[in-house]
């Protein structure tokens, strides 16, 4: 029979290294969740902070603001085809922030065939004039006045500065010194060769007129 | 630069003009002053000017004092005068001026009827065709064709198939009553009426 003698020293050592063995092992098992998911909620964090300052920086992003040009008292002289002049004047333009070529008007006044015989002034609320078509729209009381003392009065009417030309739909009124004539509908066409009034046309010749177109029988 | 749009204007109302000219061409002596304001209604009127002619459509109507023209279709043709100031064609005085379908002219003591009427300015002539009546009173005259010179106010009335046994023939229907103390004689458009018996 034979008997081993243990150190008690011994046995104590090998129990403590065991266990910080295993406690080494929990360390290392815990850190390997631990550190990827610490670098994944880093990365979160970093995408997350770069994506809020992209949108900050949208939001303080300097917006377009837009901003009417107005000209008070505007003047526009220009020359139709057959290089008369004409002259567009209003109270007040104001050019169109999306459409550079279309300026507004107030109260536009256009004098057609301005430094010649004849003078053709055209009178209304409101206008809006195209610079690429040359086209001016007038609407709200719009008059016409020849030199001739005839005028004319209507809602809207379409003047066509380059052919030199006065267009329009809607009731018309018109007078001259031998007499009146209105309708319910007026259109021009054919370069304004061609005017039809409609709807209850009625025509009054002032009695001068009539005896100066010759006069009643003996 | 002068606008087409007044132009335009202007000349509806020229043309209007002609029209009650035209009116007053047939016009008799009675109490409408001839130089009294003359109303013209139709449901359009188309311009051309480059043409000078107007076209009133739809129930035309010329009236002056008691004097009235009427048809559904009066087109108004006025004498070139060239170009204006601005090259554009100038119209001038009446030319001419048809009506057509249902032409009525009226008068407080005359009227007449037809299917078509020409009013020539140069010649002072107007003339009537179609199935023409005038009437004067009781008086009636029907024909084919009413020529009426404006200067003189005679009146002439024609059948389109002349001679007897031949169709329509002028036709005149006088009453004694009227017509005794004048002799039976057309109805004279544009003359003085006659003197009423004593």
């Amino acid at each position: 029979m034979s008997f081993t003698v243990v150190n008690p020293g011994q046995t104590a050592d090998r129990s403590t290294l065991w266990r910080r063995a295993h406690a080494h092992s929990r360390l290392v098992r815990l850190l390997r969740w631990l550190l990827p998911a610490t670098i994944f909620a880093i990365v979160g964090v970093l995408g997350g902070f770069v994506a809020l300052e992209a949108m900050r920086n949208i939001a303080a992003r300097p917006r377009e603001v837009p901003t009417e040009i107005r000209m008070v008292n505007p003047h526009f002289l220009g020359r139709d085809d057959k290089g008369r002049v004409f002259d567009l004047s209003a109270r007040q333009a104001t050019r169109d922030d999306h459409d550079l070529q279309q300026v507004f008007l107030a109260q536009p006044v256009m004098v057609m065939n301005a430094v010649g015989r004849g003078q053709t002034r055209l009178t209304a609320d409101t206008g809006v004039f195209r610079e690429d078509s040359r086209i001016l729209r007038l609407a709200g009381h719009v008059r016409l006045e020849d030199a001739k003392g005839a005028s004319a009065a209507t809602e809207r009417a379409v003047v066509d500065t380059r052919a030199g030309t006065v267009a329009g739909f809607g009731p018309i009124a018109g007078a001259s010194p031998n007499g009146t004539i209105e309708a319910k509908d007026y259109s021009v066409t054919d370069k304004g060769d061609r005017l039809v009034l409609r709807g209850g046309v009625r025509a009054r010749l002032n009695g001068g007129a009539a005896a100066a177109m010759g006069g009643g029988p003996p | 630069m002068s606008t087409h749009l007044t132009r335009a204007l202007l000349f509806a109302i020229g043309l209007g003009l002609a029209v009650g000219q035209a009116a007053r061409a047939q016009a008799p002596a009675g109490p409408a002053p001839s130089n009294g304001p003359i109303d013209i209604t139709a449901d359009q009127v188309e311009v051309v000017n480059s043409e000078c002619r107007s076209t009133w459509t739809g129930s035309a109507e010329a009236l002056q004092g008691d004097t009235r023209l009427r048809a559904h279709v009066i087109r108004t043709y006025s004498k070139r005068k060239g170009a204006d100031a601005n090259g554009q064609a100038a119209c001038g005085a009446t030319d001419r001026i048809e009506a057509d379908d249902d032409v009525y002219y009226v008068t407080p003591t005359q009227s007449a009827r037809g299917d078509h009427a020409v009013y020539t300015a140069d010649a002072g002539i107007v003339v009537m065709t179609g199935n023409v009546i005038v009437i004067q009173g009781k008086d009636v005259v029907t024909g084919d064709r009413l020529t009426i010179k404006t200067a003189t106010h005679e009146a002439t009335m024609a059948a389109a198939s002349p001679g007897p046994g031949k169709g329509r023939r002028v036709r005149a229907v006088f009453y004694p009553s009227q017509s005794s103390q004048r002799g039976p004689t057309m109805p004279s458009f544009g003359a003085p009426a006659p003197a009423a018996p004593p």
